[in-house]
């Protein structure tokens, strides 16, 4: 069955409404490209089933609601018929949403897009990403406090989830965007070791999506004057994609220094 | 209003007419019978903050065309019968809102044979109008060729709009 990935879909948009603490509504729209023409004009009707990734996740589907309708379609003299009906949704085994549907044409004619707006209510999924920095107090003497957790630690570390966005084919490179930030909830300043150790939770990273973790040093780190800063990734995928069966990833850092070469 | 489906000698035939070698140009707006708008439903919900509602909104607008050799292209706003409570133009940009939206067709006749392409391409927008109004903004394309006798089509488009937003408490939400 052919199935319309993000590439094939545009107008597209997501509403997330809360309902309760374990249902959500999620409303998406958008008007997909199958661009579906008859093989052959000879007086049959072609029918054919489309899936559209709908790019959102879920554990469970409570409810659903689906308007289809045409959209652009062309024909050239003669009898036609478009159609877009009999739309289901359904949830995959990695817990990703698609929307199902049939397509026919008669004629010499082609049904180039559809709109679609689905409309659910679901047992959300949750995502997580978590993990700990740790650092020498040499690079950062931070002490600490007897109550909650140093304010200058939210200035100095940010925890970015970065999505990795291949280069085209045949070219090099890459980039990335980031899709999520967050900052380090607890602390902990170990004096027998000299070690200092920052954890951090981010909620709500998104599903799909192929992901990194990077850690952004404050200028309050400062290394000795021979060396330059560095961190290193000690423990974690260094990408990941989330899915709400494999909803979590703990990455873990470690602040350090290189010497620079001479 | 009535929304149901109308013969085409009821359709203003605002741009009705024989083919033409000359593109027909609309000034600005599609053809159209004034919307028919449902009254909005409106939801509480519990968020995310700052959202407290979730207003649907449904539109239905109609128009007819004339045949003509070229490809006609616009931009055209759809506008509803939802307004913001207290909306002031001069402070626009401080509504908080998201939207998910669509337009499809649900209609469409010709006269006699012709070759057509009918194309609503795509959603670009959704906003308040000056008078706040909810509106969306939509791109259509539409060719109409062959015809041996003066022809035209007639089409009609459905609009859902779903639009988070918070609602004052007092608001009147009553349909106008």
């Amino acid at each position: 069955m052919p199935t319309l990935n993000k590439n094939q879909v545009t107008s597209t948009s997501v509403l997330q409404v809360d309902i309760t603490s374990a249902q959500t509504m999620l409303i998406i729209s958008g008007i997909a490209i199958p661009e579906y023409a008859t093989p052959a004009n000879d007086g049959n009707t072609y029918l054919t089933p489309f899936t559209v990734d709908l790019g959102v996740y879920a554990l469970e589907v409570l409810q659903s609601s689906v308007t289809v309708g045409l959209c652009d379609i062309t024909s050239n003299n003669g009898a036609f018929q478009f159609s877009a009906d009999e739309a289901t949704v359904s949830l995959g085994g990695n817990g990703k949403v698609s929307l199902t549907l049939n397509l026919q044409v008669l004629g010499q004619s082609t049904l180039h897009r559809f709109s679609y707006q689905v409309v659910l209510l679901v047992k959300p999924a949750a995502s997580k990403v978590k993990g700990s920095i740790k650092w020498n107090q040499d690079l950062w003497d931070l002490a600490q406090t007897s109550q909650g957790i140093p304010s200058s630690l939210k200035n100095q570390l940010t925890i970015a989830i970065v999505k990795l966005i291949p280069p085209p084919p045949g070219e090099l490179g890459g980039s990335q965007e980031t899709v999520k930030t967050g900052h380090c909830d607890t602390f902990t300043h170990a004096a027998h070791s000299g070690t200092c150790e920052a954890g951090f939770e981010i909620d709500g990273v998104p599903f799909g999506e192929t992901l990194s973790v990077q850690v952004l040093t404050g200028s309050d780190f400062k290394a000795p004057s021979v060396d330059f800063l560095t961190v290193v990734q000690t423990s974690g995928p260094s990408s990941f994609e989330l899915t709400p069966e494999h909803s979590s990833v703990t990455c873990d850092f470690l602040i350090t220094t290189v010497t620079q070469p001479k | 209003m009535t929304d149901y489906y109308q013969p085409l000698h009821n359709i203003a035939p605002a741009f009705s007419g024989p083919p033409t070698d000359v593109p027909l140009t609309f000034a600005g707006a599609i053809p159209t019978w004034p919307p028919t708008s449902y009254a909005p439903l409106y939801i509480p919900v519990a968020g995310p903050s700052p959202y407290n509602s979730l207003v649907l909104v449904r539109t239905v607008i109609s128009g007819t065309t004339g045949s003509g050799p070229s490809t006609q292209g616009m931009a055209f706003d759809l506008t509803t019968n939802f307004v913001f409570p207290g909306y002031d133009f001069r402070n626009a940009g401080e509504i908080a809102f998201r939207h998910s939206s669509i337009v499809y067709a649900d209609m469409f006749q010709a006269t006699e044979e012709l070759n057509f392409d009918f194309d609503q391409t795509q959603v670009n927008s959704g906003f308040f109008s000056d008078t706040g109004n909810w509106t969306i903004s939509v791109n259509f394309f539409g060719q109409i060729s062959g015809a041996q006798n003066p022809g035209e089509i007639s089409m009609r488009w459905r609009m859902w709009s779903w639009i988070l937003c918070y609602l004052p408490p007092a608001a009147n939400l009553s349909p106008p």
